[in-house]
């Protein structure tokens, strides 16, 4: 199976989409870049994450647009095209900017299939870099995806490997429904086996990187390495755990999540968004519903702080979850 | 060492860790200008051109054309050029590189001792997925455990998805493979699986045990299942006889396929199904657990037959000498009230009334329903209820409650002719009575041979809640109960 | 451009629909059967007819929290209009949309919307669909003087200008948003929008929103520049809406008198009216006719809203997804 890493995984869905579907368009700040420049060359960004590269030459204009900077109308734009016959993905250059495009998510695409009695599909996509670790500071490195989790109408997808990126990906875009696609920006350059060809990963099932007996550790986006790495430490010690990905936020895949804390009655959330209403709370909650007599010993979940994200680099490494807090909240659950 | 410029690998962009030297522009000696091209250097994104940050002459070049290097990491070194060698390697000694790194998924803990050679190195296995069965991975992993091939199954989840609850329900309905070392017995199930709300904890248990969920009361939420459900159900059970306390059903009592292997002395292998590997497992453990001690009375029951016949006429009723036998044994437990006690480890429960566990031989085995208070029933009430207990119990029909519990057992083996017998103790019972059949016998009277119907009832006792003096209480009793039956029947 | 008897009729039809219909909201809305929020259209029909008469089913217009005369214009059915005000399962979005999401796409209304500026910036979407499918197509955002300070308003403008997209914008001043005059909120003065628009760099012109046939034609001209490849432009119409922001509004930001006059001097009927009889196009009978047979419609879809069933409850987590 080919080795390539997570952008480029995420370049090769874009890729076959485009290349399948004329109605598929990409629009966004920079998505090609060099636009109005006195040098003329296009695609000389190709997207700030380099995830599109030549597009601007392979797909024109009209099915590759530089925007300005205009983060309303971008998401409004793509949710009146997608109610009017076209798949655009729109991308949100920071999950930090959705402040300056909630209203068109959450009031106008999340909703107009459901105003609308069920007349209304809006196939769209915005895909956006979130997360912190490359001291992006406090406007730049936020998660996001708990708060677009929470709306009704919204899909939400949250990759953390290669193959999940580029699966996710195809299946976001063939989606009919709208998706927000949050690719943590310190997982670009992550590498990992991704398969051939253009299936998709279908939305609300959950991956397991792990198996074992004695807890479960559900983990969200780039903490799934974080887990894996603290899980990996525990096999000295004879700890073996469950990893569940759960992939997409919205939906979630309940039942794998369940049936996991049955089988191991612990469980560890991983969690990197801020603790208040935050996903990882709200596994928390489900499972502690429907699981509890499954439970042998309290939900250990594990959040960065409650504050924005700091600068420094060793405050930002104080704010984020640490493969040593994983470790040690699985072995609390074993005592 | 004045004016000396390290040359590291640059941080372009947010995300660049490191870049490759793909040209190398300059030799050592040459004189560079600020600014002046230097080397190109590629990134994962990006190839540019590495600028100097000082004009002065290239002392040294440590990367090699092809080099990928980490941000901060020293390239090269440029210096006046009249610094010596000795200058440049002191310089290039000294080298710091300040470049600040992202926060990464690493470990600061010591790593973990490496494990005692005795000890398992369990590690959470990588899940292997064989990718083409659409199924959650729990639900894979069930199957691998119990031998299912998934690719049978329905899927109830997601999409159509297998569930774990489905491979479960599959294994209940028999559709385990039989090789696999976890699988459950392959005899057929019954459906215990299927609509029941259980968990499946609970399912795999009761599995083990034989125990009809749908027997089963839940406590759990919206009257789920839970295993301890299923655990109670089990262990609180009453006394049985020989043949081990589970409740079981009809259909898991049949007995699984036979197997013929060809030898001099043909044989017939027989698996054992729950109901009998359940019994087995519980008598083991009575008999190794458990100190028994046996107590054997006489009993002349020649009145009690009488008293017996005047009774029915009278009532209408058709008690057996059984009933009579019940009634007689909790009243006797009434007023030995220390012999009405179950054990539990540190903890001796005596109870108010006589609950008494009564075996009702069934299909391929034994079940042991309850006669609640028999101290305050009458012997008709008593006879009624212990036919419609009987009754229902060949129909698998009992409810919980009514196989859980007791503090004493009757097993009476006198229809198949057993003179004398000692019962197996069901724990947490303290006592069982083994009664046998009721025969004449020459016994002697006032120094004179007579002739009575004699019945031989034998008590086990768990010694450790139970003692000699205490049994022989109860016994006197209880035999004087029988042998002047009119308090039996006020 | 002459306008034929039949598009005279037609044009009549849907400014008299549309008044009779928000009219009659008026009378029934106290009555306690409709429930939530509703603003009513009247005494600015010949803004949104005037605009949709230029336009066919595959053309897209965007509205407003006031949208019901905007649906009716673009032609969507008044019994099922009727029914998703009183919140019946008849309605044409079900019941789950009401007054305020009224939408059928089929007639390329994309629905009223509740946020004020929701619409331009979704016009300019349907505008890149339409020039990459290449048919002529327009979208045409029906915006309120409102939305004139909206920054979304002002992202989208700026982005059909920089992408040449085939998006009208009209801004229809109906004297307040909400509780405020645009003569305090819009800063710059009367025809600030067709200023404003013109600084984005589109060609944009102004005209009376209670004169159907200035409507008509300034339309044209715009969504004929759009359907040529010439890119997005801007009108603002001016009329004084009838009634309140919601019904329910006491309206004391409005002098007394200011409605009675309006309904006089400022009805765009009337001065259909007079114009076509004026000029022969029509005769009062026909007119007449019309009137007649609207109210009947009019009648009929209340009668029938009333009679309606309401959404079973299982309706409340249908369609949050195509499939979920």
């Amino acid at each position: 199976m080919p080795v390539m890493t997570y952008r480029e995984a995420v370049t090769e869905a874009l890729t076959i989409e485009m290349n399948r579907d004329e109605t598929v368009v990409i629009m966004g700040e920079d998505v090609a870049g060099g636009a109005g420049g006195s040098s003329g060359v296009r695609d000389n960004q190709s997207g700030i994450w380099g995830t599109y590269p030549q597009f601007h030459a392979k797909y024109g204009e009209n099915r590759f647009i530089d925007t300005p900077i205009s983060e309303a109308a971008i998401v409004a734009a793509a949710a009146g095209a997608a109610l009017t016959g076209l798949r655009p993905i729109a991308e949100i250059m920071f999950a930090d900017f959705m402040g300056y495009c909630l209203d068109q998510i959450q009031n106008q695409a999340a909703k107009f299939r459901y105003m609308f009695g069920g007349t209304a599909e809006t196939p769209m996509v915005v895909r956006t870099a979130y997360g912190a670790g490359l001291s992006a500071a406090a406007q730049h490195s936020q998660c996001m995806y708990s708060q677009i989790t929470h709306i009704p109408g919204i899909k939400v997808a949250v990759p953390s490997k290669p193959a999940d990126a580029k699966g996710l990906m195809l299946t976001a875009i063939r989606d009919n429904d709208p998706v927000i696609f949050f690719e943590h920006k310190a997982l670009m350059a992550a590498t990992g086996e991704v398969p051939e060809g253009d299936e998709g990963i279908p939305f609300g099932e959950a991956a397991m990187y792990r198996e074992g007996d004695d807890c479960t550790v559900v983990a969200i986006g780039r903490m799934v390495h974080f887990a894996e790495t603290a899980i990996d430490s525990l096999a000295g010690e004879g700890i073996t755990c469950d990893l569940v990905d759960p992939r997409t936020t919205s939906p979630l895949d309940e039942e794998t999540i369940l049936e996991s804390v049955e089988h191991t009655g612990r469980l560890v959330v991983v969690d990197e968004s801020n603790p208040r209403c935050s996903v990882a709370s709200d596994i928390a909650g489900i499972v502690a519903s429907k699981a509890f007599s499954a439970l042998k010993a309290p939900i250990e979940i594990i959040t960065s702080a409650h504050s924005p994200v700091p600068f420094s680099p060793v405050l930002e490494q104080a704010y984020l979850p640490s493969v040593d807090e994983i470790t040690a909240a699985i072995r609390k659950t074993q005592d | 060492m004045a004016d000396m410029t390290a040359v590291a690998m640059p941080k372009w962009g947010l995300e660049m860790t490191e870049g490759t030297v793909v040209k190398v522009h300059v030799a050592v000696g040459d004189e560079v200008t600020k600014g002046q091209t230097i080397m190109d250097i590629e990134t994962e994104k990006i190839a540019n051109e590495f600028e100097a940050e000082a004009s002065g002459v290239i002392k040294k070049i440590i990367v090699n054309e092809g080099d990928t290097k980490v941000i901060g990491e020293l390239l090269a070194i440029i210096g006046p050029a009249d610094a010596s060698d000795a200058d440049v390697d002191e310089f290039e000694g000294s080298y710091v590189s300040v470049a600040v790194g992202r926060v990464e998924a690493t470990s600061t803990a010591a790593p973990a001792a490496a494990p005692a050679p005795a000890a398992p190195a369990a590690s959470s296995a990588p899940a292997s997925d064989d990718g083409s069965v659409k199924a959650s991975p729990p639900a894979k992993r069930l199957a691998r455990k119990l031998g299912v091939d998934i690719a049978q199954v329905t899927g109830t989840g997601r999409g159509g998805r297998i569930s774990a609850d489905d491979v479960q329900a599959f294994a209940d309905a028999g559709g385990a493979a039989p090789a696999a070392e976890e699988a459950p017995a392959a005899a057929p199930a019954p459906a215990a699986g299927g609509e029941v709300r259980a968990t499946p904890g609970a399912k795999r248990l009761a599995k083990e045990l034989g125990i009809d969920l749908a027997t089963v009361a839940g406590s759990g939420r919206g009257g789920r299942i839970s295993k301890e459900d299923v655990e109670a159900a089990a262990s609180g059970g009453g006394g049985a006889g020989s043949y081990g306390s589970t409740p079981v059903t009809a259909e898991a009592a049949l007995a699984a396929p036979a197997q013929v292997i060809p030898g001099d002395n043909a044989v017939t292998v027989e698996t054992m199904n729950n109901m009998r590997k359940t019994i087995a497992k519980r008598l083991t453990e009575s008999k190794q657990n458990v100190p028994h001690f046996y107590l054997t009375v006489d009993v002349e029951i020649d009145n009690l037959l009488a008293r017996r016949a005047k009774y029915n006429k009278a009532n209408g009723t058709k008690a057996s000498v059984n009933d009579f036998i019940i009634r007689a044994a909790g009243l006797a437990l009434k007023a030995v009230p220390k012999a009405n006690v179950q054990f539990h480890g540190d903890e001796l429960h005596y109870f108010e009334n006589a609950d008494i566990s009564i075996a009702v031989a069934i299909d391929g085995g034994l079940i042991t329903p309850i006669v609640r208070a028999a101290n305050l029933k009458s012997v008709a009430q008593i006879a009624d209820e212990v036919k419609d207990l009987a009754a229902r119990a060949r129909e698998n029909k009992l409810k919980l409650d009514e196989i859980q519990g007791g503090s004493f057992s009757i097993s009476n083996l006198g229809m198949f002719g057993i003179k004398h017998f000692d019962a197996v103790i069901n724990p947490p019972q303290g006592a069982i009575l083994a009664v046998g059949a009721g025969e004449e016998r020459l016994v002697a009277k006032n120094g004179a041979a007579a002739v009575a119907t004699v019945m031989t009832v034998t008590m086990s006792c768990d010694h450790r809640a139970i003692d000699g003096a205490l049994g022989a209480e109860f016994l006197a009793s209880f035999k004087e109960l029988l042998e002047e039956p009119l308090a039996l029947v006020i | 451009m002459q306008l034929s008897r039949e598009q005279l009729l037609q044009a009549y039809e849907r400014m008299k629909t549309i008044r009779e219909f928000e009219d009659r909201l008026h009378e029934e809305i106290p009555k306690g059967l409709i429930p939530g929020f509703t603003h009513l259209y009247s005494g600015q029909e010949a803004i949104a007819v005037g605009v949709c008469e230029n336009l066919t089913d595959a053309d897209a217009i965007t509205s407003t929290h006031r949208g019901h005369g905007h649906c009716i214009a673009k032609g969507v059915e008044v019994k099922p209009m009727m029914a998703e005000i009183y919140g019946r399962a008849t309605g044409c979005c079900n019941g789950k949309g009401g007054s305020m999401h009224i939408a059928d796409l089929s007639k390329g209304m994309l629905g009223a919307n509740g946020i004020v500026g929701g619409g331009p910036p979704l016009a300019t979407g349907a505008a890149i669909a339409f020039r990459n499918r290449g048919k002529g197509e327009v979208a045409v955002a029906l915006a309120g003087d409102g939305s004139c300070n909206s920054g979304p308003v002002f992202e989208a403008m700026n982005m059909a200008v920089v992408m040449n997209l085939p998006v009208i914008f009209m801004f229809e001043n109906n004297g307040y948003s909400e509780q405020t005059a645009p003569a305090y909120a819009v800063g710059g003065g009367k025809t600030t929008m067709t200023r404003r628009a013109e600084g984005f760099g589109m060609p944009a012109t102004s005209g009376d929103g209670t004169d159907f046939f200035e409507v008509y034609e300034k339309t044209r001209e715009a969504v004929e520049r759009a359907r040529n490849g010439g890119g997005p432009s801007a009108l603002e119409f001016s009329c004084l809406r009838f009634f309140g922001h919601f019904e329910g509004d006491p309206q004391r930001y409005r002098a007394d008198g200011e409605v009675e006059d309006a309904r006089e001097n400022l009805d765009c009927l009337k001065n259909f009216r007079a114009k076509v009889t004026e000029a022969a196009l029509l005769e009062d009978a026909d007119m007449d006719a019309i009137d007649a047979k609207v109210a009947t419609l009019i009648d009929e879809a209340v009668e029938e809203a009333i009679a309606a069933p309401f959404p079973e409850p299982e309706a409340v987590t249908q369609d949050v997804y195509i499939d979920y």
